[in-house]
């Protein structure tokens, strides 16, 4: 296979500059739509420098040290943390029991996280957190996330809240089987059984088998299964084959194949009406989707391949993680099956930005989460120059092993 | 009583013209200045006299003839209206910046007279404020919060309009308003090394400084719903507001069709919010608890929330939040029935590629609890679900495919069918072979569909497998080149395990 290029190449400076900037400067007032997950925010900006080698570690240990104390202020009393300082009380507030503004399930994830790059997780309140991790959980096996101060859990049916919640339970309980410090595990099984009836007709998995496949959604369930160890590839699928994997995964495989689609760059307009291109033109579209096209088959092979998230729609950075990291945990050597140089090249030359970063689409501004997916998907398909990445954490697999070192270890 | 040193000050010499004669007030205050120390020269300049009245003017600056007797007071004094000597002033003091960050000694001395006044009506203004917030203070702890005349409340919101105006600076909107006295706002505490800081706007660290406020109290008014309003519509992500918003109106019994038209527009403004849509699941919830036993109103709820759902699919036809709401409707109004297969079969007709509407098809046909068993999920057959309604729905994707045979929509809409009859995929092999002529002679393929080569390798994987490869190794080289890697990977299944094949694998696995 021909690499790319020489110009398009990922530009490693650029982006450390990029994520330096998010990590010391203020955010543009356009982000306040984000300010209910600024823990989110917090992790990317972490990880990305991680993945780039200029991570924490390289940081002076007094800013290693605020930025610590800044992600356990946000620790909700009653186990979990809150996603910004916004929804975090002064602590008096508190005192009567209260829950005041709950503590919310992805932030906790995003946090723990954030926290194993600065050390900290050693200070994390793991009774409590593991206790309220037991509430989110709905009699369905899936889970919200929040409870309110009624015990009511909240947040919609979303692949997102079970994978977090996979992750937050691998953080905090290790590998132990049974209660931990006297607190049960959530159910697992029911979990389980949740995640698998996520499949949908067509292959791919959403929030439900009802709903549209979504590749988010996608990687969530299978992420989940795998940090559960319940996900079993084709070559041991005969092991737990009532309980675990998934329902059809050669269906799941060709569904996640199916959302590489050719890229067009739209030279001329950008704008978005929908007039179609000629016919002659339309014809040589295979697959492939520019604004406008309608795809027709065609023999041509494309010279830049995005990923889209459903069927028929169009390419967005992020779903090139989605997508790579699902087949990466499926089996490691699914993920090179993909169109690796055109995919490369789409990515340097289409949504990454001369400031670092990645757009969501071409011509787009890099925005924190966009910049980070496809960093992430990069170090999935094992670019040079960053740190490979471990598919079902989302963080470098130095980073996970540093993790495992802690977990469900010292303190708590 | 002694006069005081101002009336002795009017003494000394005016600027007969002093706004034009000085360029600014701070050149007005220093001639002022050195108006009010003629003697303050050399002393051996000095007359006789004059060294006299200089030695009087040093009196007068130190104060030391408020220790004199009366009648001692009284001759200095008579001697100092005489001779019109002037009290000394101190120097003039730096009169800093004004609000705007403009030096004040720069403004002419007639800009500093209004600056003065306005500074005075200002004071003034507050005084009354804080005698206001005092006495509505005294008024709640006394119970008698809003028992006050009317019109006063009226008044204080006008003088603190007026205030922010004196001061160059709006007052915050809740500051500003004496509705929301009570509240005592909780600021956000970031500390130290935050990270992923915003540059939020006043507006927005206000109004959620009283949220956390009216929050901790767990106060549900009116008030609130404004409150809350003004939050979404600055950051709708917000992930408990829309919570406390909700469970507020219930508190309140606040009109639900009000507040389903409030959410339609901001629905409309933010196309890829969620919480919203959890709202409208909240409202609808409620509603229905009223409602359910009213077939009309039913129906009428029905007809309003897929004509707005029709507005939304307007702007994207692909919206996953409103496809998940609809799931949602047609389960608690129990609409499988005729109209909703109509509504996603026009949104077809405008985008037969539309998969979020193939999705609902499929969902709609194959949970229709008439013929379907209850729970059965997308990827499993369901041996209650009649021939009719199979073959309708085959025959229906197969006339979409003609229509577009590089639709993958349809294609997948065939599997999810057949799996769902338990029929298998073989019955498509007379279709698929459609859009794939084999060349006869030597004469090239002719192929109008990769999804119909597609079908056609995993039907003679298991009946044919050189067939098998063919098709495959047409996709990889010629019809579908973006997915090689792939299509060579499954010849390799194909190959390597003609009897343990990876379907094999899975099939053994289907329970």
């Amino acid at each position: 296979m021909a690499d790319p290029p020489e110009d398009t190449h990922l530009d490693i400076p650029q982006h450390i500059k990029y994520w330096k900037r998010c990590l010391l400067t203020l955010l543009p007032t356009q982000y306040t739509t984000t300010d209910s997950s600024r823990m989110t925010l917090a992790f990317f900006i972490l990880s990305a420098l991680d993945l780039l080698n200029a991570g924490a570690d390289t940081f002076p240990p007094a800013q290693r040290t605020s930025i610590r104390d800044w992600i356990l202020k946000c620790q909700h009393p009653h186990g979990g943390f809150c996603g910004s300082p916004n929804h975090r009380y002064p602590d008096a507030y508190y005192e009567g029991g209260e829950s005041m503004d709950p503590a919310n399930l992805p932030a906790t994830y995003f946090a723990l996280l954030a926290l194993s790059f600065v050390g900290g997780l050693e200070s994390v309140n793991r009774g409590a957190c593991l206790a309220w991790l037991r509430r989110l959980q709905r009699r369905d096996g899936s889970f919200g996330e929040l409870v309110t101060g009624e015990g009511k859990v909240e947040g919609g049916y979303d692949m997102r809240y079970c994978y977090v919640l996979a992750n937050v339970r691998w953080m905090l309980r290790g590998d132990m089987e049974g209660p931990v410090g006297g607190i049960e595990d959530i159910n697992v099984e029911s979990l389980v059984r949740h995640l698998k009836a996520g499949q949908t007709y067509d292959g791919g998995i959403s929030e439900s088998s009802s709903h549209e496949a979504h590749a988010g959604y996608t990687y969530c369930a299978i992420a989940s299964l795998k940090i559960l160890n319940r996900l079993n590839n084709p070559d041991t699928a005969k092991d737990n084959a009532t309980s675990s994997g998934l329902t059809d995964i050669s269906a799941t495989i060709r569904w996640l194949m199916s959302r590489q689609i050719g890229y067009i760059p739209d030279e001329d307009s950008d704008d978005d009406n929908d007039s179609l291109p000629d016919q002659d033109n339309r014809n040589t579209l295979a697959g492939i989707h520019s604004a406008h096209a309608i795809p027709a088959l065609s023999t041509t092979s494309p010279e830049f391949v995005g990923f889209n998230g459903r069927c028929n729609k169009s390419v967005d950075t992020c779903y090139a993680f989605w997508v790579t990291a699902s087949l990466n945990m499926l089996n490691p050597t699914y993920t090179p099956l993909v169109n690796t140089p055109s995919m490369r090249r789409f990515l340097f030359t289409q949504t990454q930005h001369r400031i670092g970063g990645f757009s969501k689409h071409p011509g787009g501004p890099p925005d924190i989460y966009h910049s980070y997916l496809g960093l992430a998907a990069l170090a999935v398909m094992k670019e040079p120059g960053l740190k490979e990445l471990d598919a079902a954490l989302c963080v470098s697999r130095e980073q996970r092993a540093r993790i495992e070192g802690v977990r469900g270890g010292g303190g708590g | 009583m002694a006069p005081k040193p101002s009336k002795a000050s009017k003494a000394q010499p005016k600027a007969p013209e002093p706004i034009k004669e000085y360029p600014n007030i701070a050149a007005f205050h220093q001639a002022t200045y050195e108006n009010s120390r003629p003697y303050h020269k050399p002393l051996a300049s000095l007359s006789a006299t004059e060294k006299t009245h200089y030695a009087y003017a040093r009196l007068l600056e130190t104060g030391i003839w408020k220790s004199w007797d009366e009648f001692q007071r009284k001759d200095f004094w008579k001697y100092i209206e005489t001779n019109k000597i002037p009290v000394p002033l101190p120097e003039p003091k730096d009169l800093g910046r004004d609000r705007n960050g403009r030096d004040i000694s720069k403004y002419s001395v007639k800009e500093y007279e209004e600056y003065q006044k306005r500074e005075r009506g200002l004071e003034g203004l507050v005084r009354e404020s804080t005698r206001f917030r005092d006495r509505q203070r005294r008024l709640r702890r006394s119970g008698r919060a809003g028992e006050d005349i009317e019109g006063e409340i009226e008044e204080e919101r006008n003088r603190r309009k007026l205030i922010g105006v004196l001061r160059g600076k709006k007052m915050g909107r809740y500051e500003e308003d004496p509705e929301w006295d009570d509240v005592v706002p909780i600021a956000q505490d970031d500390g130290e090394g935050a990270l992923a800081q915003i540059a939020y706007t006043e507006e927005y660290s206000e109004a959620m400084s009283y949220l956390r406020a009216v929050m901790s109290t767990q106060e549900k008014t009116p008030r609130v719903i404004a409150l809350t309003s003004h939050i979404i519509s600055l950051n709708p992500a917000h992930y408990t507001v829309w919570l406390y918003r909700a469970s507020t109106l219930f508190a309140i019994n606040f009109p639900i069709h009000a507040e389903i038209e409030w959410v339609n527009d901001i629905a409309l403004d933010n196309q890829k919010n969620y919480q919203i849509w959890h709202h409208r699941q909240l409202l609808v919830d409620h509603l229905y608890q009223e409602i359910k036993d009213d077939e009309a109103k039913l129906k009428e709820l029905e007809d309003s929330e897929r004509a707005f759902m029709t507005e939304m699919f307007d702007a994207d036809a692909k919206n996953y939040h409103v496809w998940s709401y609809r799931q949602y409707l047609v389960r608690k109004l129990n609409l499988w029935n005729q109209a909703e297969i109509e509504s996603i079969e026009v949104l077809l007709k405008k985008d037969v590629r539309n998969n979020s509407a193939w999705s609902h098809r499929f969902f709609v046909v194959f949970n229709d609890p008439k013929h379907c068993t209850e729970g059965s999920p997308a990827t499993a057959h369901d041996p209650k679900i009649p021939d009719n309604i199979l073959d309708r729905e085959i025959e229906f994707a197969k006339a979409a495919t003609f229509e577009a045979p590089q639709n993958q929509s349809p294609w997948n809409y065939l599997r999810g069918v057949l799996c769902k009859g338990g029929r298998d995929l073989s019955s498509l092999e007379l279709f698929a072979a459609e859009f794939v002529k084999e060349g006869k002679d030597g004469a090239e393929e002719d192929v109008r569909s990769s999804h119909a080569l597609d079908s056609l390798a995993d039907i003679w994987a298991k009946t044919d497998v050189e067939k098998a490869k063919w098709a495959l190794e047409l996709l990889g080289n010629k019809y579908d080149r973006i997915r090689k890697g792939y299509w060579d990977w499954k010849i390799g299944q194909l190959m390597d395990q003609p009897v343990n094949t990876l379907e094999g694998n899975l099939e053994a696995l289907k329970v």
